[in-house]
């Protein structure tokens, strides 16, 4: 397995503000697609950001299929596509004129390529930016990044804007990208049913680190849930508890090879690994506080 | 390329057809207000004062109230031209896109930042220096008519609002838009201390190449005939050739000051001779056109380095 996204001891703080990242160590291998989850502020744009060169780091490295995108921001750039958070397009031109753009800014630029995913997506090609729904404009974002061509794609929460049958549309397009070509994706989001459905990879951050990196099939094989009443704290295994809608509190619990024998609770959803992660990550979180850190104000 | 410039006049359409219709009107009234004050046939009695007659009387009335009512303003407008170009060009070209985002868009499909930032700038900046030439030379042509008899190419009339200068004024307010953009990030904050600087910027300029300018100049007898030149300041020649300001000379003889008929020594002035003009608009055509490239190359590391916001 050959690592095309790295982090290594990773950390970044923005004047006046705490670490928004620190001591991350993660790799995403080549050909995956991997969603980065975490709640807002957990550093997944800022990590994000940095692998294109958009950032740099505070302390430890990136590196973008195997080079520093600080040093050499120019190679970063044409070895990734980019789509961001907020749709960013020009609200003065149309759908192609942006093909063009894209053209006209890089060589190699697959105009062809991007018009195909544009038609594919409904979008017309003589639409005005600023008529574009929120949607749309992710859809057109995701287009020009595979019209770049670039093997791997970073997407820093494309989903946010779109309705389901969008969202469909979307994962559906980048997925076919991705697996025809044999790029590598890195999709951050909230959304996790999506993400089951177009990932094959999971990596959960949570107050500046990693809380769980796993591929999603080992991650469903390896969590279960049960009722936080019967179980113990403390016991190995225990992740996080959390609450559900129906005032119920569950508690997720990584269960081994052995255990998997006897089977306790039921089989977790990811979206309970994820959430039984992220519990987990805050309730550490709130240890660390009570205990005066180095490099954190009080 | 085409398809780039396209694309970039296509981003600032709106403030190009605003700015290039302001310039054509600019241009069309100073022509027209120039072949009007032409047409009263004042310009002889201006010239020759012998034969300056009553019905020159009645022209000279004529022309200079055409002159305040109609050069005047559209002269105000043509000086009031490069800082529209600077503000309205040249703060939004990275500003905005910093602002709205679209440089995240751009500088991840762009490998090179310098690249783009050339070809979203160079454009513009050439429109804005093409633009603000031709409103310089149709102030040149008003200025001409205003000052009848006085050869405009030799002369200081209307100096820093006309002409070239117009031209490289417009380019430094430009690219100190631009470059304040780049780092300010937001577009509203850079027109309004673009604004400020610009002023400042320009005036401070041209200070600094007056006291340079003064040491070149000559004296030459104040006789009301001192056409264009570049009027630096005004002496009273003492009997031993010592030449003294108003406040020396209330130093030195109280009473000529006190007397009615003002003191009585001959006056003289310190004045860069109209032959000089293009040389000194020359200098300081270089020395903006300097400060802009430095500000333009200013900008462009500052995008290579900055965060897309």
């Amino acid at each position: 397995m050959t690592a095309v996204l790295e982090a290594h001891g990773y950390g970044k703080r923005y004047r006046g503000r705490p670490w928004a990242l620190r001591g991350l160590d993660l790799e995403v291998p080549e050909g995956s697609i991997t969603a980065l989850v975490g709640p807002n502020g957990s550093g997944k744009s800022t990590l994000i950001r940095g692998w294109i060169g958009f950032e740099p780091p505070t302390e430890g490295r990136l590196s973008i299929a195997g080079i520093d995108p600080q040093r050499h921001r120019k190679t970063a750039v044409m070895r990734s596509g980019y789509v961001p958070q907020q749709p960013a397009l020009y609200r003065e031109l149309t759908v192609a004129e942006h093909i063009e753009l894209g053209v006209t800014f890089r060589t190699g630029f697959d105009a062809d390529l991007a018009r195909h995913y544009v038609e594919r997506l409904g979008i017309p090609l003589a639409a005005q930016a600023n008529q574009l729904s929120g949607g749309e404009q992710a859809q057109v974002g995701l287009a020009l990044a595979l019209g770049t061509r670039a093997r791997i794609l970073l997407l820093d929460e494309p989903l946010a804007s779109l309705d389901p049958l969008a969202r469909r549309e979307f994962l559906h397009v980048l997925v076919t990208a991705v697996r025809g070509e044999g790029h590598t994706a890195l999709l951050s989001s909230h959304v996790i049913t999506d993400i089951e459905q177009a990932c094959d990879r999971l990596v959960v951050l949570g107050r500046g680190r990693t809380l769980l990196d796993l591929s999603v099939a080992d991650a469903l094989a390896h969590h279960r849930v049960v009722e936080a009443a019967s179980w113990e704290p403390g016991q190995p295994g225990t992740i996080g508890t959390f609450p559900t809608t129906t005032d119920e509190r569950l508690t997720l619990v990584r269960v081994g090879a052995l255990a998997a024998a006897t089977p306790i609770g039921r089989p977790a959803t990811l979206e309970e690994v994820v959430i039984g992660h992220l519990a987990a990550g805050r309730r550490r979180g709130q240890l660390e506080a009570d205990e005066p850190v180095p490099g954190f104000a009080s | 390329m085409v398809e780039s410039i396209r694309l970039t006049f296509r981003l600032h359409r709106f403030e190009l057809l605003i700015l290039a219709g302001f310039t054509a009107l600019v241009v069309v009234a100073a022509l027209v207000v120039a072949g009007r004050l032409d047409g009263l046939g004042y310009g002889p009695c201006a010239q020759v004062m012998e034969t300056y007659t009553r019905s020159c009387e009645v022209l000279a009335q004529r022309f200079y109230a055409m002159d305040s009512r109609e050069a005047t303003p559209v002269l105000t407008l043509a000086a009031m031209l490069p800082y529209a170009f600077g503000l309205f060009l040249g703060a939004p070209i990275v500003a905005r896109e910093i602002e709205r985002g679209t440089t995240r868009l751009a500088w991840s499909i762009a490998p090179s930042r310098l690249r783009w930032y050339i070809l979203r700038t160079a454009p513009i900046v050439v429109v804005v220096v093409l633009l603000a030439f031709v409103a310089g030379m149709a102030a040149d042509r008003l200025f001409a008519a205003r000052s009848p008899g006085v050869d405009i190419s030799n002369a200081f009339d209307g100096y820093g609002y006309r002409g070239g200068l117009l031209a490289v004024q417009a380019l430094v307010i430009t690219a100190g838009a631009l470059g304040l953009g780049t780092v300010v990030g937001r577009l509203l904050p850079t027109i309004i201390i673009a604004l400020v600087l610009g002023i400042l910027g320009i005036d401070l300029v041209g200070k600094l190449h007056e006291q340079y300018t003064r040491r070149e100049a000559i004296i030459v007898a104040d006789d009301g005939e001192i056409r264009g030149a570049r009027y630096i300041d005004q002496f009273f020649e003492l009997p031993d050739g010592r030449l003294v300001g108003w406040n020396e000379l209330a130093e030195i003889d109280p009473a000529a000051m006190e007397s009615e008929m003002g003191p009585q020594y001959p006056m003289v002035a310190l004045v860069v001779p109209g032959e000089r003009y293009r040389e000194v608009e020359a200098r300081e055509a270089i020395v903006l056109t300097g400060i802009a490239a430095v500000m333009l190359i200013g900008a462009g590391v500052i995008v290579r380095r900055r965060r897309p916001g």
